[in-house]
């Protein structure tokens, strides 16, 4: 039989995961949402190359030179329409809520940053079942920036890997690199939350110590999953029962005493993430049902996913059915409610015990938006709000951005989907120390492909908001060169051309988050490197980007 | 047992992976043997005569070693030569190999053909006496193996250097009278061995531990029985991955049927997933599943992805083909039951794959096959692409549209495909093709033309491709220039087929394929020198891959058996190997869970939220990953709160041993005793703890006091009747009536306070004792009591520590180690107590790290 070397206790609890983070934590946390202590970064992925370009479209024009008749032209396979550009004109109409930059619309203080002032009078239109996205960014709380590439080669699995490591420079076989959301929990002395099914790549940290840490190499031991907030957690024995009639408290009491033997010695490599996982699950799983034994989900946010509350009984908002169906019956609010609702209910929840799990990066991912056909489906079907229609992208467009249009976004008597829900249960202090990145790996051509889809591009819209944004437009909305793509079909694949790297966007948004830990997490923008620097449309264009 | 004894050869020498390498400078340079037979008594003195000249004139050279010793050895030999008058001479050539087992009463010379280089020799021994022993040894080139290097039951290896090898080398086993070995699996080969490059292990390295290890990661564990492990293990390595690995659809020897098996129609039928599907769902079939609970599991039930775990689990069949149908129609070439994948395509896809690797036909048609599939045209909507100048008209006939130009392709498609096909069937990015983009991937979008999948009233979508040449690109609109290469054909299959072999020599494929392959099947840790093996290996098949070549060489090669591995396993990976353990018979693969019997899988997958068979949670990118199941702390929890479930029906359902009716009415009982083979006789705690923890993980790495002690607390402590009588009948229906370490010491603590110092296992298992102490009076526990159970130690304090209670734990270890867990009582019921303790053993093994990979 074997023998394991016993582990001296300093070098156990280094190798203690996530425990890092929390110095000096209390174990007497209250049922409470304890106020946001720290600045935090939330990351959504949408992975599968979105095609923003579909829900953030030109102005229809008669003018067959503009950009805004060329696009729809282009166009209206992927937006299941009819040849007729009447139909091309009824979608704009209907479909999109104008803004004119500088006019109709805009609001005074929203940044507009583009070279020679091109942006100014294009009018473009947010889809308008992205009602809280449309109020956010006239609240001046969302930056559109525009033309910004992730991944530049249209492969799916290396582009997302060089979004999740905000490293541009990354090949197919460097998976063994940490993710810019690790690297800046790391930079802030803090933890990286994965609330998804796994933990993507952007949550892994780097080797090393804030400020002097090796990006190419990886150590979770600052990364901490919360995938069911509501109920993460070991079982126990429980001593109220008798023990002689309960074999499962018997199972669960030789493991808990097993692991607490096996944490003093040293395993093999192989092993030693699951031995971790038991102890942060144990851990982190009774101190968040502590924080959360009292404190109710949000209704809004309960109806993302389900619409009954813990009673069974039917969720109200203000006495009324929140989304009620033909004959009046509860539907839950979004299409993917299962995923996304319980990344939003994780989301609310890791807030509500911020200060326990010492949070700085919250990772979270929608996917699906690899549109190739069908990117838009079933619109005849008006009942927008059915949760079960297959509506292609737009679904997922919806469950992100969705929220009843008006002028208040945080209004907690409308009809919320993801975000908005969030954003409404929770109050302006908390909000204040929020940003949301949101961000694909690539953009898709600008032609649609004739099987109502369109085909991988580069250059994209990525979103940052908060309530801490300079909100606007980054970026030329439209560039002028895309106007005589679409007609050259000597271009077989035309697309978005990528003038802004991510990493001077990302480190700006870093800094912000814990300041000087931009070029910490993203090296390229350091003044010092001497490789190849990313680009930028404009320089300095970021440099207000945060409040 | 792996075969890690070390071999101490009397002399110079090194120790080489776990076998000691004699350099043999001290040995006589000849021996007895070569040459010699039994053909008459003359021709035997002449021998002896030359012996012993050549034993003398050895001596001189060699004074390290007794002149005495090995005159009396040699002389010893060619006496009971003369006497008994046996056949005693074997000639062993290199890479010879002599399975016939021998049995050996006296004397056997065997001439060890050795050529200019490092050889090893090794065959496998029994014998009527415990081995190692005096009355049997062996002597190599004179040199009497003593010591650690004694012979041992099972399989032997003696390296032979170079530079040791004399002219005629000679191995002698000596058996003295009333002693018999029996000699099998003989063989002498090269000390160092390659497959396509790779380093291959040999005889000496390949142990019970390799062979474990390749079950796990390629054969989700297999359903072979120790017995068979134990062969294999003293096989050659490249022999016995033949027999472990192949793509037949039944596999008697990896998945052998249980004894005495009820079900055994899936040892002959039901190979491929179609017909699998059509007996699970049939409504005729002899099956234990219920008849309203199969159409659920048929082809259009809504259970459809639980059958597939059946057929993982299921006796007679073949589990390495279901894992590599699964790594290519799940990972490597997946499609989606989510984007409109009917499932009769996705059967039909994954039966056309796997009986081309059955065919063995080179990799680059394998991909072709699916290529060519109605599931992938369903998946990647290709089968719209069209040159659009053409159409068929209402009777069939292929007609130019209005206007259209007849010379071109208007094409209208999309280019999903036309990418992935590059870049997710072989790894071509095209990273340093700047036309990648704009040709290759435009005109394999036109390349994939006129691939419609016909509907078909009341079937559904096709599950074939129909190659019509009148929309697709014609080789007359002009070539179609794809990876450097124009490509024609008459069809889209055509050029498929015309594609496929440039596509697998491409750089790119050649750089990423291997490299895919191996990482998503067996390796989370390959370093850029292991990549750049495989990429070797891949190509040294030529432009003819053997996919199965491939892994076999893999299988069998340092790459896979050294300290650098590391093999996380998915959530499916683990779930289906966990019910492997589990399971030993068909009852419980049928029903999986379903019915009372056999451990689930579904739960699993589900609970992990891994997504599900046929529908991989990134799409055509494949299912959960190995590292995202590692790197989820709820994967980790959910596995850890099933084996340690909250209710107590929930556990009893997960580790089910007894069934009342679930055997088409009659009773099931689970034998642990059908596949654990007694030792000395019986079946003690510490032999069943140590053979479960091989059962499972594979190796012993890690079974270490910490672990012992839980399992044989588990599968020992067995709680005894009142003396002179029995458990009132209330208390025999309990169920899972085991007890923990800690249970334990907390009845030793209760007896303590009321005054007892006699505490051994019998008096703590005795009615009196587990009856009566630490209980839960007046709805608590005292104290005393909940200090014993949350009483914490490591392993250190096992083994060494003095203050109470470890001096007494070892000792009450020691007991339990010796206790007999029962699974050969006649008694029903304490023979299901004594099933249910394995069972209760193997979920508490299933909840430590050691399960989650394969690795060091």
């Amino acid at each position: 039989m074997n023998r394991r070397q016993f582990l001296h206790t300093a070098l156990c609890s280094s190798l203690v995961y996530g425990f890092g983070g929390i110095p000096g934590i209390s174990r007497d946390s209250f049922a409470a949402f304890e106020p946001v202590q720290e600045k935090l970064l939330v990351n959504l992925f949408l992975s599968g190359g979105p095609d923003i370009r579909h829900f953030i479209v030109p102005a229809y024009d008669s003018n067959p030179d503009s950009v805004g008749n060329k696009y729809w032209k282009h166009r209206w396979r992927a937006h299941n329409l009819s040849e007729d550009p009447a139909t091309w004109q009824q979608r704009w109409e209907t479909d999109f809520y104008p803004i004119t930059v500088g006019g109709e619309n805009w609001n005074s203080g929203l940044a507009n940053i583009a070279p020679d002032n091109r942006n100014n009078g294009v009018t473009f239109g947010i889809w308008r079942h992205a009602g809280w996205l449309i109020d956010m960014f006239r609240a001046g709380n969302v930056a559109m920036v525009c033309n910004v590439a992730g991944g530049r080669d249209r492969a799916h699995d290396l582009s997302s890997l060089k979004m999740h490591q905000g490293n541009l420079l990354s090949g197919i076989n460097d998976a063994d690199r940490s993710g810019w959301g690790g690297r800046l929990a790391r930079s802030a002395n803090g933890n990286s939350i994965a609330i998804t099914n796994s933990p993507l790549p952007f949550t892994f940290g780097p080797v090393g110590t804030p400020g002097n840490y090796n990006p190419d190499a990886i150590d979770n031991q600052f990364l901490v999953s919360v995938q069911n907030s509501r109920e993460m957690g070991l079982n126990e024995a429980n001593l109220d029962d008798d023990q002689l009639y309960r074999p499962q408290h018997r199972m669960a009491r030789a493991l808990k005493n097993y692991y607490q033997g096996l944490r003093q010695e040293e395993i093999g490599n192989t092993y030693e993430k699951f031995r971790d996982h038991e102890q942060k699950v144990r851990f982190f799983g009774e101190l968040i049902r502590d924080r959360l034994s009292d404190l109710p989900e949000p209704d809004l946010i309960r109806l993302l996913r389900t619409t009954q509350d813990e009673n069974n009984q039917d969720i109200l908002i203000n006495g009324q059915i929140a989304n009620p169906g033909g004959d009046g019956e509860s539907r839950r609010i979004l299409h993917s409610g299962y995923n996304f609702g319980s990344q939003i209910r994780n989301l609310y929840d890791v807030l509500a015990a911020n200060d326990l799990l010492n949070v700085r990066t919250v990772s979270m991912e929608y996917g699906g938006w690899d549109s190739h056909g069908d990117q838009r489906q079933n619109e005849a079907n008006p009942d927008i709000n059915d949760p079960n229609v297959q509506r292609g992208i737009e679904n997922g467009f919806k469950d992100i951005f969705g929220g009843q249009f008006g002028e208040n976004p945080n209004d907690s008597n409308a009809l919320h989907s993801g975000f908005s829900s969030l954003w409404a249960s929770l109050n302006t202090v908390d909000r204040q120390k929020i940003v949301l990145t949101i961000s694909g790996e690539f953009g898709r051509q600008i032609r649609d492909n004739g099987d109502a889809g369109t085909d991988h591009g580069v250059g994209n819209i990525m979103f940052i908001i908060g309530d801490e944004v300079n909100g606007g437009i980054y970026g030329e909305l439209f560039q002028d060169a895309e106007v005589d793509k679409y007609d050259n079909l000597a271009l077989r694949t035309p697309d978005i051309e990528g003038l802004t790297d991510l990493d001077p966007l990302f480190a700006r948004v870093c800094d912000w988050v814990q300041p000087s830990s931009g070029t910490q997490v993203f090296p390229r923008t350091n003044g010092s490197y001497s490789g190849v620097t990313p680009i930028q449309e404009i320089s300095g264009m970021f440099s207000n980007l945060m409040v | 047992m792996p075969k890690t004894q070390t071999r101490t050869v009397k002399g110079k020498g090194f120790f080489y992976k776990n076998v000691w390498i004699s350099q043999c400078a001290d040995v006589p340079t000849a021996t007895i043997n070569k040459g010699f037979h039994p053909i008459g008594f003359l021709t035997k003195l002449i021998t002896l005569a030359l012996f012993l000249f050549l034993t003398f004139a050895a001596n001189s050279l060699y004074a390290q070693v007794s002149l005495d010793q090995r005159k009396m050895a040699a002389v010893m030999v060619i006496i009971k030569t003369l006497l008994l008058e046996e056949e005693t001479n074997i000639s062993l050539a290199l890479n010879g190999y002599q399975s016939t087992p021998r049995s050996i009463s006296n004397l056997l010379n065997i001439d060890l053909d050795t050529q200019s280089q490092d050889v090893e020799f090794c065959f496998v021994v029994s014998a009527n006496i415990p081995l190692p022993n005096e009355a049997i040894t062996l002597t190599i080139n004179g040199a009497q193996q003593l010591g650690d290097s004694s012979l041992v039951t099972g399989e032997n290896c003696y390296s032979i250097p170079l530079a040791s090898q004399q002219q005629d080398n000679t191995a002698v086993f000596n058996v003295q009278s009333g002693a018999l070995l029996n000699i099998s699996h003989m063989g002498i080969d090269p000390s160092s061995q390659s497959f396509l490059g790779l380093t291959s292990l040999t005889r000496s390295s390949w142990d019970e531990r390799a062979v474990r290890k390749v079950l796990k990661v390629f054969a989700f564990g297999g359903h072979a029985r120790s017995e068979q492990i134990a062969l294999w293990a003293n096989m050659r390595p490249r022999d016995a991955i033949e027999q472990m690995l192949n793509f037949d659809q039944h596999n008697a020897r990896l998945s052998p049927l249980t004894v005495g098996e009820r079900y055994a129609e899936p040892a002959t039928s039901h190979g491929t997933i179609t017909e699998f599907y059509d007996h699970i769902g049939s409504q005729t079939a002899d099956t234990p599943i219920p008849l309203p609970e199969r159409e659920y599991l048929g082809t259009d039930g809504y259970r459809f992805p639980s059958t597939f775990g059946r057929m993982v689990v299921m006796r007679g069949l073949n589990p390495f083909r279901q894992r590599i149908g699964f790594f290519e129609t799940n990972y490597h070439m997946a499609t989606n039951r989510s984007a409109n994948v009917e499932r009769r395509q996705m059967l039909r896809y994954y039966d056309d794959i796997m009986a081309a690797h059955e065919q063995r036909v080179p990799y680059h048609e394998v991909i072709g096959v699916a290529a060519k599939s109605a599931a992938v045209a369903m998946q990647y909507g290709h089968r719209r692409n069209i040159c659009r100048n053409y159409y068929i008209n209402s009777e069939g006939e292929c007609r130019l549209g209005w206007q259209a130009d007849p010379n071109s392709c208007e094409f209208e498609g999309n280019a999903d495909f036309a990418r992935e096909i590059h870049q997710l069937f072989y790894g071509i990015f095209g990273t340093n093709d700047p036309t990648h983009e704009d040709v290759t991937i435009e005109n394999t979008a036109r390349m994939l033309t006129g691939m419609d999948v016909e509907f078909i009233e009341d079937f559904g979508f096709s599950t074939e491709v129909d190659f019509n040449t009148c929309q697709h690109h014609r080789d007359s609109f002009g070539p179609l220039r794809i990876l450097g290469q124009d490509i024609s054909g008459m069809d889209a299959a055509e050029k498929i087929d015309r594609l496929m072999p440039i596509s697998i020599q491409h750089e790119e494929s050649l750089f990423n394929l291997p490299v895919y392959i191996i990482s998503t099947l067996a390796d989370n840790n390959l370093t850029e020198i292991k990549r750049s093996q495989l990429r070797a290996a891949w190509a040294a098949l030529g432009a003819n891959k053997d996919f199965l070549t491939f892994i076999h060489a893999y299988a069998i090669s340092d790459l896979l058996h050294d300290l650098d591995h590391v093999k996380f396993f998915s959530s499916f990976e683990r779930a289906y190997y966990q019910a492997n353990k589990f399971n030993i018979d068909n009852i419980e693969a049928y029903l999986s869970n379903d019915g009372r019997a056999g451990r689930g899988f579904d739960a699993v997958i589900e609970g992990d939220n891994a997504g599900e068979v046929f529908r991989p949670l990134h799409n055509v990118f494949g299912g959960q990953t190995s590292l995202e199941a590692s790197d989820s702390a709820l994967v980790f929890e959910r596995n850890y709160n099933r084996n340690a479930t909250r209710e107590s029906w929930q556990f009893r359902a997960e580790l089910p041993s007894y069934c009342r009716d679930c055997d088409q009415g009659l009773p099931w009982f689970k034998e642990w005793s059908k596949v654990i083979p007694q030792q000395n006789g019986g079946y003690s705690a510490g032999y069943v703890a140590e053979w479960l923890w091989m059962h499972v993980v594979g190796n012993l790495d890690n079974f270490t006091e910490l672990e012992r002690s839980q399992l044989v607390a588990i599968l020992g402590a067995v709680r005894l009747p009142p003396v002179g009588g029995e458990e009132p009948s209330w208390r025999l229906d309990d169920e899972y009536t085991y007890f923990d370490l800690n249970g334990l010491l907390c009845i030793r603590e209760d007896r303590i306070d009321q005054g007892f110092a006699n505490n051994s296992l019998a008096d703590l298992m005795s009615y009196e004792g587990w009856d009566e102490y630490c209980r839960h009076n007046n709805g608590a526990y005292s104290q005393i009591e909940v200090d014993a159970f949350n009483f914490t130690f490591t392993g250190q304090q096992l083994r060494d520590s003095d203050e109470d209670p470890f001096p007494y734990f070892r000792s009450l270890i020691d007991e339990l180690a010796a206790a007999e867990v029962g699974l050969d009582q006649t008694d029903d019921i304490r023979r299901r107590r004594a099933n249910e303790r394995v069972q209760a053993a193997l979920a508490f093994i299933f909840a430590t790290p050691f399960v989650f990979a394969e690795g060091q």
